[in-house]
């Protein structure tokens, strides 16, 4: 361990040229080996830190800069980029628009063949990196045949094989299911320990830095708020709170008990501090409940909204088949009723089939074999223009309906396409600016918003439609804790007006929380279909479908035996069955 | 995505991308000589060269099938206009489409710009197969050379890495292009934006704005995303970047060369040295023969009685007058009754189509 390979970040204050203040008096310093997780919401400056330590700042973004930087002994500002590039190399957020070539297998090759590294070398680091990133055998590939997940390993796979002293990893793991985040953040773990690698990682998902790192760091407003070893950052849970980065659930869960349980907080400062890790928490409470010191009372979580009999939609025995040189099964004999009012999530790995369904219900693919029907009609039978009136659907991407210059023309814009009255449509877009909390945006050109902001506009402009049905597709992509709750609150209030929500996701914690029911689907076919609480039960189905519950359901199903009758899937309801020992 | 590499292991896959390079180069040549109808055969010869390299590479000619329809409109186009304006070689008119005398400085009618002849016809024939001489190799080029071989070869004749780069950037652009553009018109279709069932007229004024707009600025943005990525990565850092692909010259290679090499020299012998005024000759007794068979047969049948009485009925209708003659002609049997006889199956052909297709209808 020399002195020599540590990143050292000195009072680092930095403004976009044209643009506003990105970090200010930023100071922490890596060892080497060390995992240093970086949190913060989004817009707090993570992605503009790891460009400090790339030399992409100031090579394609510049500004004005304060303060010093020094990463394995040079200095990013004074040192060319292509040769801080064979020391510290960085995996971008978007796995798609950093695919540089045509196929896998060269794009492995692309950053030692630009260092000029041997040919052998090369196809044995490419053979390694493939390998440990779980991608090998996908060589031959094109960007295209690749499932998102897939390119996120592909460009870690890339970043490996540049062998780099320093490793940054901006979001490495937002396109994975929870299994596949799990194993890359083993693979990081198995780098820094094996590899000696320094690395730096940006992520949303705290239960996984929690485990993992050693050190973290967290930023609100381009502001250090917090830094230091796991334990005692997530120890201030309110603080994270307030900057919109959330602790593993345990760890809110053993501090909200602390709150609510005289005592326990001395008992926690004496076995040292607020668990982190499922285990952690699970190996606390069990010694606590045994002992005593604090007992069970089971209390009812509060049942699903009732719902409607009528069923909106319907699908029946739809198959898919994508046209193309090998076509491609999407869907098998697909049966789905949805009813009218409920909050169905759809979930399932990269591929499985759920946003061809979901295109089903609109209408933009028709089925090979079976029927579709919204509201009782044929959807093969409607245009596109009408089945619009009573579905939106909030993209993934919303750069891909975004044009026009204001946001409040940007919700105009399907309303007129719906040919409503001047009047109506003004009243609509008022109320939907509200709903989305962008009343103050109204003027703004909406590429200039952030990517949070911009999802914000398009689900205020699917909103505006005024549909009966909303589907939310992937509301997690790229959005903080904040944004993807602030996207599913609104469904929620949508559905409170009787609505029906579909929600395709991933994001375990996002779904146990909003959804009433949940449906797994596998390659194209729907192997689970059932209320939340019955699902995640299904230990089979959930590994087969490449999911894992969140944190809380799973430490219920470890308390079945200490009086925890159902799975509970959040921390509130969790903490409404415990309470002090000894009565 | 027609063009794109697909791996097939034949020897065309195998064999160094600098030689179907010299292929597709020598092609340019040959066809930049071939100027005279004369040298219709040479070109026909040559294409058949090019057809058996795709037998070898075992290239789909589906993949050229977009390419084609496109090229198809701008044939028709050739042969109208090379056969009503080219006034060398054989001034048989075989049609007369209108009538359009046009007088030389003394007033003597020499060219009517109305009739096609059959000299036209060949001249259109021969820019025709001067297009597709060409476009038959690029796909012996691009289909059977994946990027990286591409890249790695262009680096052996010393292009510059940056010209490479952006050329392998356009390849990986164009697939890009095209998904994102079907995104974004999914995307506008479910904001109730329904670009099929849009009309001509409005899709030309302003059904493109709402679809233009986000490609523009996503490719923008996925243009500076790159710039960041491939900074990332050191491209640049040295000069000698490592090639990974083996491209030294194998014996395969070598053969290939002397192929290409000799049979462009074959070409350019029969070019030079050979009369080709026979085939030119032969090809126009073929065209005439054929020409006869077609109107002894309609005469057979009787169909040039129907012909010709449709011819009238349609001169008949006071609309179609006004095109000056367009089928006011008694030249060759009415050939005016069979161009308009098939637009007007044409026209039916389209209105069935268009009955018969399932009508969607709008929602309740």
């Amino acid at each position: 361990m020399t002195e020599y390979s540590t990143a050292k970040v000195n009072n680092v204050t930095f403004t976009y040229e044209r643009g506003p203040l990105a970090l200010h008096e930023v100071s922490f310093e890596v060892k080497k080996g060390e995992i240093l997780g970086i949190l913060g919401a989004n817009g707090a400056g993570k992605t503009t830190l790891c460009f400090h330590l790339n030399g992409i700042i100031p090579t394609v973004y510049t500004g004005v800069e304060k303060g010093s930087i020094s990463l394995c002994g040079l200095d990013p500002w004074e040192t060319p980029i292509i040769q801080l590039a064979s020391k510290v190399s960085m995996v971008l957020q978007d796995p798609e628009s950093q695919f540089t070539t045509t196929n896998v297998a060269s794009e492995l090759f692309f950053g030692p063949a630009n260092l000029a590294v041997e040919r052998d070398e090369i196809l044995r680091r490419a053979a390694w990196a493939a390998k440990v990133c779980g991608i090998d055998g996908l060589e031959e590939r094109k960007p295209k045949e690749l499932s998102g997940g897939q390119k996120q390993r592909v460009a870690l796979a890339a970043g490996l094989t540049m062998l780099p002293e320093v490793l940054i990893l901006d979001e490495p793991t937002s396109q994975l299911d929870p299994i596949g985040t799990t194993e890359v953040f083993d693979v990081i773990k198995q780098l820094a320990n094996t590899e000696d690698m320094t690395i730096l990682i940006t992520s949303h998902k705290t239960d996984e830095i929690a485990r993992l790192a050693s050190k973290v760091l967290v930023l609100s407003d381009g502001r250090v708020m917090a830094l230091g070893t796991p334990k005692d950052v997530f120890a201030q849970t309110e603080l994270l709170d307030s900057v919109g980065v959330n602790p593993p659930a345990v760890t809110v869960l053993a501090a909200k008990m602390a709150k609510k349980i005289p005592g326990f907080q001395e008992r926690l400062e004496r076995i040292g501090g607020l668990p982190l890790t499922l285990d952690e928490s699970y190996s606390m409470l069990k010694e606590l409940l045994d002992e005593g010191f604090f007992q069970v009372e089971w209390t009812e979580p509060l049942p699903a909204p009732p719902m409607s009999d009528e069923t909106v939609l319907e699908v029946e025995n739809v198959t898919f088949v994508y046209p193309a040189r090998i076509p491609v099964t999407a869907l098998r004999g697909i049966n789905l009723k949805i009813k009218r009012g409920e909050i169905v999530a759809i979930v399932g790995q990269n591929g499985s089939g759920k946003t061809t369904l979901v295109k089903h219900f609109l209408g933009l693919l028709e089925a090979t074999e079976g029927v579709t029907k919204v509201e009782g009609e044929d959807v093969s039978e409607l245009t596109t223009g009408s089945i619009a009136k009573s579905i939106a659907l909030i993209l993934q991407n919303p750069d891909y309906q975004l044009f026009c210059i204001s946001v409040e023309k940007e919700l105009e814009f399907g309303l007129r396409n719906l040919g409503l009255p001047e009047d109506e449509i003004a009243r609509r877009v008022e109320e939907s600016l509200k709903e989305a909390g962008l009343e103050d945006m109204r003027d703004i050109f909406p590429f200039r918003l952030s990517f949070g902001d911009r999802r914000k506009v398009a689900a205020a402009a699917g909103i505006a439609m005024d549909p009966d049905i909303l589907i939310l597709d992937e509301p997690t992509t790229a959005q903080d804790y904040q944004g993807r709750h602030a996207l599913c609150q609104i469904a929620t209030r949508m559905r409170e007006k009787g609505k029906t929500i579909v929600m395709i996701s991933h994001d375990m914690d996002l779904v146990a929380q909003y959804a009433d029911r949940l449906v797994v689907m596998v390659e194209g076919i729907i192997i689970a279909d059932g209320p939340k609480r019955e699902v995640f039960s299904m230990h089979e189905v959930m590994d087969k479908a490449f999911l894992k519950p969140p944190q809380i359901i799973q430490l219920s199903q470890k308390l079945e035996g200490y009086g925890i009758e159902k799975n509970l899937v959040t921390v509130d309801e969790m903490l409404a069955c415990f309470k002090a020992g000894g009565a | 995505m027609a063009f794109e590499y697909v791996k097939k292991d034949t020897p065309l896959d195998r064999m160094s991308p600098l030689v179907k390079l010299l292929l597709m180069f020598l092609a340019l040549i040959l066809v930049v000589q071939c100027t005279s109808i004369e040298h219709i055969s040479i070109l026909l010869i040559w294409i058949s060269f090019a057809s058996l390299w795709w037998l070898v590479g075992k290239i789909e000619l589906s993949s050229l099938g977009f390419l084609l329809k496109l090229l198809s409109m701008l044939f028709v186009f050739l042969f109208l206009v090379q056969g009503l304006t080219y006034r060398f070689g054989d001034s048989t008119v075989i049609l007369q489409l209108f009538d359009l005398p046009w007088p030389d400085e003394h007033g003597n009618v020499m060219v009517n710009y109305g009739e096609i002849t059959i000299g036209g016809i060949m001249y259109g024939l021969l820019v025709m197969l001067r297009v597709i001489a060409v476009v038959t190799v690029v796909p012996i080029f691009t289909m059977t050379s994946p990027m990286t071989k591409i890249s790695g070869a262009l680096a052996k004749i010393r292009v510059p890495q940056k010209i490479i780069f952006m050329f392998i950037t356009a390849m990986r652009f164009v697939p890009l292009v095209q998904e994102s553009m079907d995104a974004i018109i999914e995307a506008q279709k479910i904001r109730g934006f329904d670009i099929d069932a849009a009309n001509m007229y409005q899709k030309l004024r302003r059904a493109y704005v709402p679809i233009i707009t986000p490609l523009l600025l996503l490719m923008f943005r996925r243009a500076m995303d790159l710039e960041v990525a491939i900074n990332a990565r050191a491209f640049g850092a040295r000069e000698d970047r490592t090639n990974v692909e083996d491209l030294s010259f194998k014996a395969r290679d070598y053969v290939g060369t002397i192929i290409v090499v000799g049979f462009f020299s074959f070409m350019m012998y029969l070019m030079y040295f050979e009369p080709t005024s026979i085939t030119w000759v032969s090809l126009s007794i073929i065209v005439s023969t054929m020409l006869t068979i077609v109107s002894s047969f309609l005469v057979t049948i009787g169909l040039d009685v129907i012909l010709q009485d449709l011819n009238q009925f349609l001169l008949g209708l006071p609309v179609l007058d006004w095109t000056g003659g367009f089928l006011n002609q008694n030249l060759l049997l009415g050939y005016g009754a069979i161009v308009g006889l098939l637009l007007i199956l044409f026209i039916i052909y389209k209105l069935i189509r268009r009955i018969t297709k399932k009508k969607k209808r709008v929602k309740r």
